[in-house]
């Protein structure tokens, strides 16, 4: 698996490394029952510390990518597959929506902010999204 | 026996190989062949001179300890002489694998070896033949043979020397691999950027069976042997010692780590050793490809090829290459190749762009890893 980090990049060390990993799942290249490499080999292949690593597993596990289970490591679930195949249709409405002026930062947001229901997500009002000109102009 | 495919050139436009091709046939197969006949003329010529119980058995010193009939000599020695014979054929694997490939036919120093050995075998089995039937002519008794040195020294002289030469008359033929790859990209890093790529190399379902056979057949030939009588104390350490070496082999080899990063290329045994490391500094280009570990490197593993390449390769399928500014060009098997190369080339470029530091040594404490 491929991880690439940014240190200048505002984003943290841990989520980068969660989004790498997150990356290669949805692509089919780490399968459902496939270990991730121990933190230790990690953390030292990009030479930080093995408690980011562990946050960035924490985070996959927080997200049902990844069962953490003392001496086996952290095994990608059964969830993967079900992320290859969404990974398509995200790809699509990505797609869709650039063909459509919208960027995939705002995407994003109506991602987070989406709610089957309706109903805005418990604890924080939904953010309005307003199109700027040079949003649509992209 | 020489049908072209339309990949492969006839073998017209390939002069060297044809020699070299009839050169390793006369060597590992016709001459062996010949000195079985040979050796069973001379025995049925010898027989009416042969006292009957004859000794058919030395022991290290030359003392016989083992008497029977001299037909025994008649089965055994043209057996075992076809049986070397026959090794001949496991070289021509290697060919009908290459012939399903791009690239056609690999020769080298192992396609010289292979016969040789063989020669060596057949020389040492029918000069022993010959020996041991020669020193009992018209004896009465052959209880009453003296230890004889020349027994357990001269066959392993003559096939060393016959090893020897039917390695050197072979023409000195390189033929290497034409292998179809594209270059691994180097990804567009920011100022702080680092990347790593982790994976394994595993083993084929291929692979484990012809291990497992090779050592259900080294199991079997270990009870074999040590159910000889009189004891054979060589024998069972040649079976014993290559049953080990096969074991070893498969264990050490059942998954590498593969750990591409700033400092470069590491692949490690899962129990630690072997390992393979290739500083960033040190790697000069970086390919993506189809590998064939059968026509490349004439098998599975860990393994250095006929044209000089060095190989973890586990399976057909993707893998990368590259090639050292010092030191052979490697070739491993792994999985998503195309994001290693990309890594490894990443590190080549960037070891590159850092001045001053020619050949960064891995020293840099890389212990302590379980």
């Amino acid at each position: 698996m491929l991880i690439r980090i940014d240190e200048a990049n505002e984003r943290a060390i841990y989520e980068q490394i969660a989004d790498s990993i997150r990356a290669d799942i949805a692509a089919g290249k780490l399968r459902a029952g496939t270990a991730l490499p121990a933190a230790k080999r990690l953390a030292d292949a990009l030479n930080i510390n093995v408690h980011t690593v562990l946050r960035a597993y924490q985070q996959l596990r927080d997200e049902r990518l990844v069962d953490l289970r003392r001496g086996r490591g952290a095994v990608v679930t059964s969830l993967a597959n079900t992320l290859v195949e969404l990974s398509g249709e995200v790809r699509e409405l990505v797609e869709r929506a650039s063909q459509l002026g919208v960027s995939q930062v705002t995407l994003a947001a109506l991602v987070v902010h989406a709610d089957p229901d309706g109903a805005p997500p418990a604890g924080r009002a939904p953010i309005p999204l307003t199109f700027s000109q040079e949003q649509t102009a992209a | 026996m020489t049908d072209t495919d339309p990949v492969q050139p006839a073998p017209e436009a390939q002069p060297d190989l044809q020699r070299a091709r009839v050169a390793a046939r006369i060597v590992g197969l016709v001459v062996p062949v010949g000195l079985v006949i040979v050796g069973t003329i001379v025995t049925l010529a010898w027989l009416p001179r042969l006292p009957n119980p004859m000794a058919v058995h030395w022991n290290g010193a030359g003392v016989a300890d083992g008497f029977g009939s001299p037909a025994v000599g008649l089965i055994v020695f043209p057996l075992a002489g076809l049986l070397i014979a026959a090794t001949y054929f496991s070289t021509r694997l290697q060919y009908l694998q290459g012939r399903a490939r791009p690239g056609g036919e690999l020769w080298g120093p192992i396609n010289r070896l292979i016969p040789a050995i063989g020669l060596g075998a057949a020389a040492a089995i029918s000069s022993l033949n010959i020996i041991t039937t020669a020193i009992q002519l018209d004896l009465p008794d052959a209880r009453q043979l003296e230890p004889n040195l020349a027994v357990p020294l001269m066959p392993a002289i003559i096939g060393i020397v016959a090893a020897g030469l039917g390695y050197l008359v072979q023409p000195r033929v390189r033929i290497a691999a034409a292998t179809e790859a594209e270059a691994g990209n180097p990804l567009e890093l920011a100022p702080a950027e680092r990347v790593a790529w982790i994976g394994s190399i595993g083993v084929s379902r291929t692979y484990l069976w012809v291990m497992g056979s090779a050592l259900i057949v080294l199991v079997a030939s270990l009870i074999l042997v040590a159910g000889i009588r009189p004891a054979e104390p060589v024998a069972i350490t040649i079976v014993s010692v290559s049953l080990l070496v096969v074991l070893a082999l498969t264990v050490l080899c059942m998954r590498f780590n593969v750990q591409i990063d700033d400092r470069g290329f590491e692949a490690r045994s899962f129990l630690g050793w072997p390992a393979l490391r290739v500083p960033a500094a040190d790697i000069a280009d970086v390919e993506v490809g189809e590998i064939h570990p059968f026509a490349e490197f004439g098998g599975w593993g860990w393994r250095l090829s006929v044209d000089g390449k060095v190989g973890i390769v586990m399976r057909t399928g993707e893998g990368i290459r590259f090639s050292r500014r010092q030191g052979r060009q490697v070739v491993v098997t792994i999985d998503d190749a195309e994001s290693a190369a990309a890594a490894l080339a990443t590190a080549a470029r960037e070891a590159r762009a850092r001045p001053g530091e020619p050949g960064e040594p891995d020293e840099k404490d890389r212990k302590g890893t379980k």
